[in-house]
């Protein structure tokens, strides 16, 4: 029985001057935004790369990690929705693999269909979050394990249905290696469907009851329960809009491809997540923005790219983006950490 | 129970709710009527917040009917209550540290403008509007994590009104974390939102301040209901009276009560413990009292009061800041609690399955896991060794298991706390101190533990007993400190302890707002 008496509370020892209290706050808020931190780290990483290698400031040269990175921007968007309420989702590099080659197939099938069938790669990586959602969500299992899990499934089942085979790039309509090629105004499409993804899910998570609820709940998951909100509903939610927009990305992934083949995007699932890591989305869930996982997701692109032109090994670049990762998360645990001594301070100051 | 109003706001009867077989709630009715303060009073224990939590939706009850205005409801989520004007502010506020202060209090009923989206610039406004009302200085674009607690539970009320609560609102504890001028500023609010006709159901311990606010009390003891009056016919000892009045026979059938006897039980030895002014900057201080061989010290005092911190100060988990500890006469300076288990101070945590055990682990890792370092010959412990003290504990301590590799976690309570018991006694300390060994385990395991810890004083140990139970402070304590706020508010020998005594010493306000 947990109904016990609560003392008349110790008044608050550090009832501070006004100007630290506010000053206290500013430096928090501040750690909040990461993206801007972010924005700045990817700004020196330029300069220091054009210094050291004039094509690398190129317009073409440019264009190049754009497109790169674009479709990591989608998945990283992906990513970052499920680890703002706190759990993980490392299966969306089977869920590219099986909704691109399923997907594509029925594409390849009904070629007079349209581009009305990119709805189906979308479809199946929805209803791959929805598997994801109701595992964490409704059954209870712990995003890693379950996600893991689905993971080999997803994969498995990409196998399985491509039975040895594999899409020519060739057999399918001109429109989807266009989608890959054309431009609007001058910009390529993946770059502008990289933006609306990154819009929109701002959008959603900033002025969406929906999007906030996804934050408060990676905030406080015990304050959401006595708050009423409807935890279970709102994870499940953040899987499938996650499936949806891997999806998306399977679709563009395809588009991108010569072939098609079961094992595209292996190891996706952890690129995705130094993406979101990087671009300051706290792995603790509650916080983090899209344009954030955005930066982060050009962040490795450039890096990538830099590297390539400055003639790195394939070894270094590894080296040099697990560093990335690390120092990413490091700062996140401190950040993390001034949190919780903060929550610490508020709580024993009534001791209960 | 008067009626003079038609029909109550709120009708409980029959309220049962149980916890794995411990009884919060045991069949409680009351009526509160529209636009009253009403006061929920009682002990530790005897079901209050488990009340609020069933009528606000966050728990349901076992058996029993609440009705509404006279309409049966059953609220199956915090939601369904705040959609009918029931909101409560619980006892320990649960707010999203990431997100500021406007977003905690409209988180889920946002305002929003024509085409479904949050409008944030009329959120913020009715937010600062809010905040105004309760005249709380707070910015509404604040991080809620950088917020001390009062300021916290402010926004916790802001919550409360921006819901509606236009029928019944619940405060559990509101004032435990407010300064006395941020008491008088909620209570100016709960007065006007009485006079615009809200019922407000206010759970409190500092009886004093009650005075002159509520308009009826509710006393509840041990899941019973005892007494619904006027406020106007009850004084503070009335009140007390109500809330303590038992006998501590129908508690502990069949013990003989030795607490009449008004001598200590065991021959007292020489000073094991003495400690002289001690402080933790914002926690407690000036806290003063010596323990000897053979003895039981009780203290005494509210959840919250300061007492684990003193006896985790005295253990070195959070080393004092002020005065000083002497152990078997020479002073020590506190370091780590590796230093005192050393010096032979020994600490029983309240939390015993957060701080005290291993739970995975077997009944005989747990018990020779600090010992590890003692037994062990260059490093290597001898398994016959372990075995053998691990079974001398449990068999003294009466553990009922199948066998010593039985993992704690399948345990009860009350075996667990003898798993910890075990453990500590196996470092053979010469003091100990026990932090509501008994809480949450059944009245049998009570009483046992209650026999292991007079047998061990008697073996000449010094313990140290914090209790929130009155009837155990009684009947275990040879002397009675009580705690209020950090600082001691009284000290009474067994002869002259008396549980309103206590009651009373432990409801003062220890310090005022200077501090």
């Amino acid at each position: 029985m947990s109904v016990r008496l609560t003392a008349p509370a110790v008044p608050n020892p550090s009832a501070h001057s006004g100007a630290a209290q506010a000053r206290r706050r500013r430096r928090m808020r501040l750690m909040q935004n990461r993206a801007l931190g972010v924005a700045l780290f990817l700004v020196l990483l330029c300069v220091f790369f054009a210094a050291l290698n004039p094509n690398f400031a190129s317009v073409g040269n440019l264009n190049t990690i754009a497109l790169n990175a674009a479709i990591l921007v989608v998945v990283a968007c992906a990513e970052a929705m499920v680890v703002i309420t706190r759990n993980y989702d490392l299966s969306v590099g089977s869920t590219v693999a099986l909704a691109s080659y399923v997907g594509l197939d029925v594409i390849r099938i009904c070629p007079h269909a349209g581009p009305i069938l990119i709805l189906v790669p979308v479809a199946l990586g929805a209803l791959c979050g929805v598997v994801n959602g109701a595992l964490v969500a409704y059954g209870r299992l712990p995003s890693v394990v379950a996600t893991l899990g689905t993971m080999s499934i997803f994969r498995g089942l990409a196998f399985l249905y491509a039975n040895g085979g594999q899409i020519n790039g060739k057999d399918l309509p001109a429109w989807v290696a266009g989608t890959a090629t054309s431009h609007v105004f001058g910009l390529s499409v993946l770059i502008l469907v990289a933006c609306a993804v990154v819009a929109l899910a701002s959008f959603m998570l900033g002025k969406l009851r929906i999007g906030r609820k996804i934050y408060a709940i990676g905030s406080n998951p015990e304050a959401a329960v006595s708050y009423g909100l409807d935890a279970r509903a709102v994870v499940f939610k953040a899987y499938v809009m996650a499936g949806l927009l891997t999806g998306l990305a399977a679709y563009l992934f395809a588009a991108r491809a010569s072939w098609i083949v079961p094992y595209l995007a292996q190891g996706l699932e952890l690129t995705a997540l130094a993406a979101v890591v990087i671009g300051g989305v706290s792995v603790l869930g509650g916080s983090g923005t899209m344009l954030g996982a955005a930066l982060g997701a050009l962040t490795l692109a450039t890096l990538d790219n830099g590297l390539v032109l400055l003639g790195a090994s394939e070894f270094t670049r590894q080296f040099i983006q697990g560093a990335a990762i690390v120092i990413a998360v490091v700062i996140d645990a401190i950040v993390q950490r001034r949190l919780q001594d903060l929550l610490k301070t508020m709580r024993s100051r009534r001791p209960a | 129970m008067s009626d003079r109003a038609a029909t109550p706001r709120l009708a409980l009867s029959g309220i049962v709710k149980s916890f794995g077989g411990i009884h919060a709630l045991k069949g409680v009715s009351f009526d509160v009527r529209p636009g009253e303060i009403h006061a929920l009073l009682g002990e530790n224990g005897a079901g209050k917040s488990t009340l609020v939590k069933i009528v606000s939706g966050l728990q349901t009850a076992d058996a029993g009917e609440i009705r509404l205005d006279g309409e049966l409801v059953r609220f199956k989520t915090p939601m369904e209550a705040r959609e009918a004007g029931v909101v409560a502010v619980y006892q320990d506020p649960k707010l999203f540290p990431h997100l500021d202060v406007a977003e905690n209090i409209f988180m889920g009923v946002q305002p929003l403008d024509r085409l479904g989206t949050i409008d944030n610039r009329r959120m913020y406004r009715r937010a600062r509007a809010l905040l105004a009302d309760l005249d709380a200085d707070l910015d509404p674009t604040a991080m809620v994590a950088g917020l001390s607690i009062g300021e916290v539970q402010f926004v916790e009320f802001a919550r409360a009104m921006a819901e509606g609560a236009d029928r019944l609102l619940f405060l559990d504890e509101p004032t435990a974390a407010l300064t006395p001028s941020e008491t008088e500023r909620l209570f100016r609010v709960v007065r006007r939102l009485r006079d615009k006709g809200t019922s407000i159901v206010f759970i409190s311990h500092r009886l004093e301040e009650l005075e002159g606010l509520v308009d009826t009390v509710t006393v509840l003891r041990d899941g019973a209901h005892v007494a619904t009056q006027s406020a106007a016919a009850l004084d503070e000892t009335a009140v007390v009276k109500l809330m303590v009045g038992r006998s501590l026979d129908q508690l502990y059938p069949g013990e003989p009560d030795r607490s009449a006897s008004g001598s200590p039980a065991s021959p007292r030895g020489p000073e094991r413990l003495r400690v002289e002014n001690l402080g933790l900057r914002g926690t407690f201080d000036g806290i003063s009292f010596s323990l000897h061989g053979g003895e039981i010290v009780a203290m005494a005092g509210l959840v919250g009061a300061g007492r684990s911190e003193i006896a985790q100060t005295i253990f070195g988990l959070t080393p004092p800041t002020t005065g000083s500890v002497f152990l078997d006469g020479d002073e020590v300076r506190i370091t780590s609690p590796r230093q005192m288990l050393d010096l032979g101070l020994a600490y029983l945590p309240e939390d015993r399955d957060g701080e005290g055990l291993i739970p995975r682990l077997s009944i005989l890792r747990n018990i020779v896991l600090p010992l590890m370092g003692r037994l062990g010959r260059f490093g290597v412990v001898a398994p016959q060794r372990e075995r053998a003290i691990a079974r001398t504990f449990a068999t003294n301590l009466q553990i009922k298991a199948g066998n010593l590799e039985q993992a704690v976690a399948t345990l009860s309570g009350g075996n667990r706390q003898k798993v910890v018991l075990g453990k500590w006694l196996a470092m053979n300390p010469g003091v100990l101190i026990l932090d509501e060994p008994t809480h949450g385990i059944d009245v049998g395991t009570k009483a046992q533990v209650h026999r292991i810890a007079r047998a061990l004083a008697e073996k000449g140990l010094a313990i140290l007993l914090i209790s929130s139970d009155l009837p155990e402070v009684l009947r275990m304590g040879d002397r009675v400190i009580v705690i209020a706020d950090g600082r001691m508010t009284g000290s009474f020998s067994r002869a002259e302890a008396t549980q309103e005594k206590i009651m009373t010493a432990a409801s003062q306000r220890g310090r005022k707002a200077a501090a």
